[in-house]
């Protein structure tokens, strides 16, 4: 029976890159950001947009910027859009934002 | 703002980004720690458009081969790249650097003096007492203590009450207030027997005695030398004849309406001065000691010359030893004319006026005043006559009168 508890558990967080440590942070109820590196997003308005914690750019358009994080993909889509500056810790992307959307 | 000086300072490129996979190197350079900004896709070219500071440029040159990528310079924007590009006019840099060198050592000193507040004394006064004090144009502003000079002036000029001396830039401003002259009681009598008379013929006004006998009266007419409170105390025994006399010197505030009496001529007959509509302007640069003539001055037979002094302000009160004077000259001539009726009395009456402003300016109240203007072929005459009231005592000293004996008395008898 506990067995299987466990496999329910293992097959609701196949998604996670790391489920362990999601797991231990959940149970020491520490911050998924700093336990397991997730990324962060920031929105002041529909103007500007504050990124932590991603891995790249996968592709940058005019009205869509879809940007590589440890557990998926976040992808920003809007018009006039633009990266204000491009750092190792974090991003801003400014211009009006019409939707965010996480693809896995 | 700060960021954007440091950039500017650093030196930054704006680039185009084009080729095989140029997201790959943005990542590589993020992971570099090279600053990135203003990032935007360019269709066009098929790449991005993004700022990337110098010492990140030349280090993602290996970056582009790897990407298989190109970066177009688009734009070399800051201080080492305008250095680079300016490196042949070394001598315009350092004549840049001198001008400002130059500018820091005139802010060093003092180049305009400015002096307000003055009455009785001139500035030109002021102007040679600091010229003697070492503390005029020119002075550095390091040795001028304003506190110090505050007190040596009041020291030096005893007619100043107040006065501050303040530097602002190259600009030391002179504020004086003079206090109002002070009655000469040196010349005053302190004892003895002294009269107080009339200094001129006049109907009495006013009359306050504090010591001694007043002899005239309100209303009364006075002439010259009449005395008007004796410095000599009676003192009355019970018949009423004088026992005893005391000789004080008197003390006492007399006002008289006097007369004055303002008489004028003024010919009719003058030589105008036309001017013949020619004029000239010359001009003189003064650089410290050096002084440049810029045109030279017309030789007019007879002109009215105008000159101004117009000194070089950098910024408000940083003011520089370098001066401009503008001499403009008008010429005339003189033409014999006569003045008209109007104008003759117009002119009269300004003489006039101007009698009466003194009175005024020295704040003797005028009770009445009369005029009369006559106007022939040949002059305009006026003619007047005021009352005012002003103080007219004087001291004199008393004659003393001897008492008669008690003997003479009785040999009388």
């Amino acid at each position: 029976m506990r067995k299987k508890y466990w496999k329910q558990v293992t097959n609701e967080n196949s998604r996670s890159a790391y489920p362990h440590r999601e797991r231990l942070a959940d149970g020491l109820e520490l911050p998924k950001d700093v336990s397991c590196g997730m990324a962060i997003v920031t929105i002041t308005g529909r103007r500007s947009l504050v990124l932590e914690h991603y891995q790249g750019i996968v592709s940058f358009d005019d009205d869509c910027i879809r940007i590589r994080t440890r557990d998926c993909n976040v992808c920003v889509s809007g018009d006039r859009l633009k990266v204000d500056y491009y750092t190792n810790e974090e991003m801003k992307i400014v211009g009006v934002i019409r939707q965010i959307s996480y693809e896995v | 703002m700060l960021l954007s000086i440091l950039k500017l300072v650093q030196g930054y490129l704006q680039v185009t980004l084009t080729g095989h996979a140029p997201e790959r190197f943005l990542n590589f350079c993020v992971r570099r720690d090279i600053l990135i900004w203003n990032l935007c896709p360019n269709k066009a070219a098929g790449g991005y458009d993004f700022c990337i500071s110098r010492k990140g440029f030349y280090a993602s040159e290996d970056l582009l081969k790897r990407t298989r990528t190109e970066m177009k310079i688009r734009k070399k924007c800051g201080v080492p790249f305008f250095l680079y590009r300016y490196r042949a006019r070394k001598l315009f840099i350092i004549g840049i650097l001198l001008c400002m060198f130059l500018l820091w050592n005139c802010s060093r000193y003092i180049w305009k003096i400015e002096i307000n507040g003055t009455s009785e004394l001139s500035e030109d006064m002021i102007q040679t007492w600091l010229e003697r004090q070492e503390r005029s144009y020119g002075t550095r502003k390091s040795v001028i203590d304003c506190a110090d000079l505050e007190n040596r002036l009041r020291t030096d000029f005893e007619t100043i009450a107040w006065t501050s001396v303040r530097l602002e830039g190259t600009k030391m401003t002179v504020d004086i207030q003079e206090s109002l002259p002070e009655v000469d009681t040196a010349s005053l009598p302190t004892d003895g027997a002294w009269d107080i008379v009339a200094s001129e013929e006049a109907q009495i006004d006013a009359i306050f005695t504090r010591r001694g006998t007043p002899l005239v009266e309100k209303g009364m007419t006075v002439s010259q030398g009449a005395v008007l409170v004796s410095g000599r105390l009676d003192i009355l025994d019970d018949n009423g004849e004088v026992a005893k006399q005391h000789y004080v010197v008197s003390d006492a505030d007399v006002t008289g309406v006097v007369t004055r009496d303002y008489e004028a001529s003024l010919p009719r007959d003058y030589q105008k001065k036309i001017y013949t509509g020619d004029e000239h302007t010359s001009y003189l640069v003064q650089v410290g000691n050096m002084q440049i003539p810029i045109g030279r001055k017309a030789a007019y037979e007879a002109c009215e010359t105008t000159a101004s002094d117009h000194q070089m302000e950098l910024l408000p009160g940083f003011y520089l030893p370098v001066h401009l004077f503008v001499t403009s000259q008008r010429a005339y001539v003189y033409r014999p004319e006569t003045y008209t009726k109007e104008e003759a009395e117009q002119h009269a009456t300004a003489g006039w006026e101007l009698f009466l402003e003194k009175f005024t300016q020295k704040g003797i109240p005028i009770i009445v005043k009369n005029v009369k203007i006559e106007t022939n072929e040949k002059n305009c005459m006026i003619r007047g006559t005021i009352e005012a009231k002003i103080p007219i005592g004087t001291y004199a000293p008393t004659q003393r009168v001897e008492l008669p004996t008690a003997q003479e008395d009785d040999g009388m008898q």
